[in-house]
């Protein structure tokens, strides 16, 4: 028993000796490189990684035609996903009979709070993101998420249970306010230049993963040797 | 240069113009003081918490909103009889309303760079009590079991915002709300299963429950 303890104290001893080590070169060795300096905010630019792409919003206006598309795209995605997200109310409450009866009714949910004021804001915030990611400005994309919500709630979810007054409200609303603050928040981890920032970015915000999002450009530096240097902006369309 | 200095004289202009003739999206926080006038003439007092959303069109001098006030608090000493159930308890509150709002933007600036304004529209809204410890004398009622009361009624608001030139701006805004409402029905929900609750019970409301709502609210123009 002894022996094991004297061991470990050693060991314990070893491992603090080769961290004072590791500080103490690592203090030399940035000492010795980098002169001291005033943390201009030049400086600290410097330090700035810089990323290869720089993502943004664009807006811009649409057609008609455009917008009927992405409606009905969206429209579409939903009929799919909501028996796969609620198989079992799909399943057990959902009919042809309950939905003519519920076509046309508008009621007050007494769901739990994790469906009115979570689930259902969170899946706004996506709608929102997604017509974002598509050139809406961002009172547009409150409206368009508004529509797209809209009708899920008055056509597709009336299959199992009539349409409810908070859905409709909260969905496009709150949801765009946490729309805002979520691509505000994914924008600035997705321009920090570190992976796990754009992985975060990205899963906050997974709109601006596919091919329909407008935002992404790639930073092109080029430096020509003659004291010239450039950027060039590639954006695809 | 040129866009600076326009920007500072419609800041410092004498007469207050702000931004107009667009959508806009406002959220905020809140507190809230109601009381529940019960069906044996009895009080019970709620204060919370919470926040409120308008979104809606602002003309030159007028604004109209759809608005949404959420508050969370407790409430002590509910008394309440349904589904032939008498109980008397203390919980948690949830208050939910929703609503057209009309608002009139006036010239007077109680404060310099502040205008204000006043505004009414009808109101429904949703009460659910949740009670933690109570007591009934009769019937069947237990704690997994939660109480909603539909309710009509309108509401009044005054309240001051920042005059900006443009809402990107974020203009801020502080108002007082009053909101006066009768419930329509009372529910007995069974949220023993978190995924689908199930309704016990819905009566008519012929048991006069009346609430008045004085909220105190401040927010931004987000976008």
């Amino acid at each position: 028993m002894e022996k094991i303890y004297n061991m470990i104290h050693i060991r314990v001893r070893s491992i603090g000796l080769l961290f004072l080590f590791i500080s103490l070169s690592c203090t030399a060795f940035s000492a010795e490189n980098k002169p001291v300096e005033k943390e201009s905010k030049k400086s600290l630019a410097s330090r700035k990684r810089e990323p290869k792409y720089h993502y943004g919003y664009t807006n811009r206006p649409h057609t008609l035609k455009e917008s009927a598309l992405h409606l009905s795209a969206i429209y579409g995605i939903s009929w799919a996903l909501y028996p796969i997200t609620q198989p079992e109310v799909f399943r057990e409450k959902g009919s042809v009979k309950n939905y003519r009866y519920n076509f046309g009714r508008l009621v007050f949910d007494r769901d739990e709070p994790f469906w009115n004021w979570f689930v259902h804001p969170i899946t706004g915030s996506q709608l929102y993101l997604y017509y974002r990611a598509n050139g809406y400005n961002r009172v547009d994309s409150l409206g368009m998420a508004f529509i797209s919500s809209t009708l899920f709630e008055f056509t597709v979810e009336i299959y199992t249970e009539p349409a409810s007054v908070q859905d409709l409200y909260q969905t496009p609303v709150i949801g765009s306010v946490i729309g805002l603050g979520l691509e505000n928040l994914s924008l600035y981890l997705l321009n920090s230049g570190n992976a796990f920032g754009r992985f975060l970015g990205h899963v906050l915000n997974p709109s601006t993963l596919f091919w329909f999002y407008e935002g992404k450009i790639q930073l092109v530096p080029k430096y020509s040797g003659k004291k010239t240097g450039s950027l060039t902006l590639m954006m695809d369309f | 240069m040129k866009k600076f200095i326009v920007t500072l004289l419609l800041l410092f202009s004498a007469k207050a113009f702000a931004w107009q003739n667009d959508m806009s999206l406002k959220g905020g926080l809140g507190l809230s003081q109601a009381t529940i006038h019960a069906f044996d003439n009895s009080e019970d007092h709620m204060t919370g918490f919470g926040f409120n959303t308008q979104f809606g069109y602002r003309f030159s001098d007028w604004e109209i909103n759809l608005a949404s006030y959420i508050y969370w608090g407790k409430i002590d000493d509910l008394k309440f009889r349904a589904n032939n159930t008498s109980v008397v308890g203390s919980g948690v509150f949830r208050h939910v309303s929703f609503g057209p709002i009309l608002k009139y933007i006036f010239d007077w600036q109680p404060k310099k760079g502040w205008h204000f304004y006043a505004g009414a529209g009808p109101s429904w809204s949703m009460q659910t009590v949740k009670l933690e410890q109570f007591q009934a004398s009769s019937g069947n009622f237990t704690s997994d079991y939660k109480l909603t009361y539909i309710s009509r009624g309108g509401m009044v608001v005054i309240g001051i915002e920042e005059i900006l030139p443009f809402k990107e701006m974020h203009p801020v805004y502080f108002e007082v709300l009053y909101s006066y409402k009768k419930s329509k029905d009372v529910s007995v929900v069974d949220a023993s299963n978190f995924a689908e609750v199930r309704t016990i019970s819905t009566e008519e409301s012929e048991q006069d429950i009346r609430g008045s709502f004085i909220m105190i609210n401040a927010g931004i123009t987000l976008f």
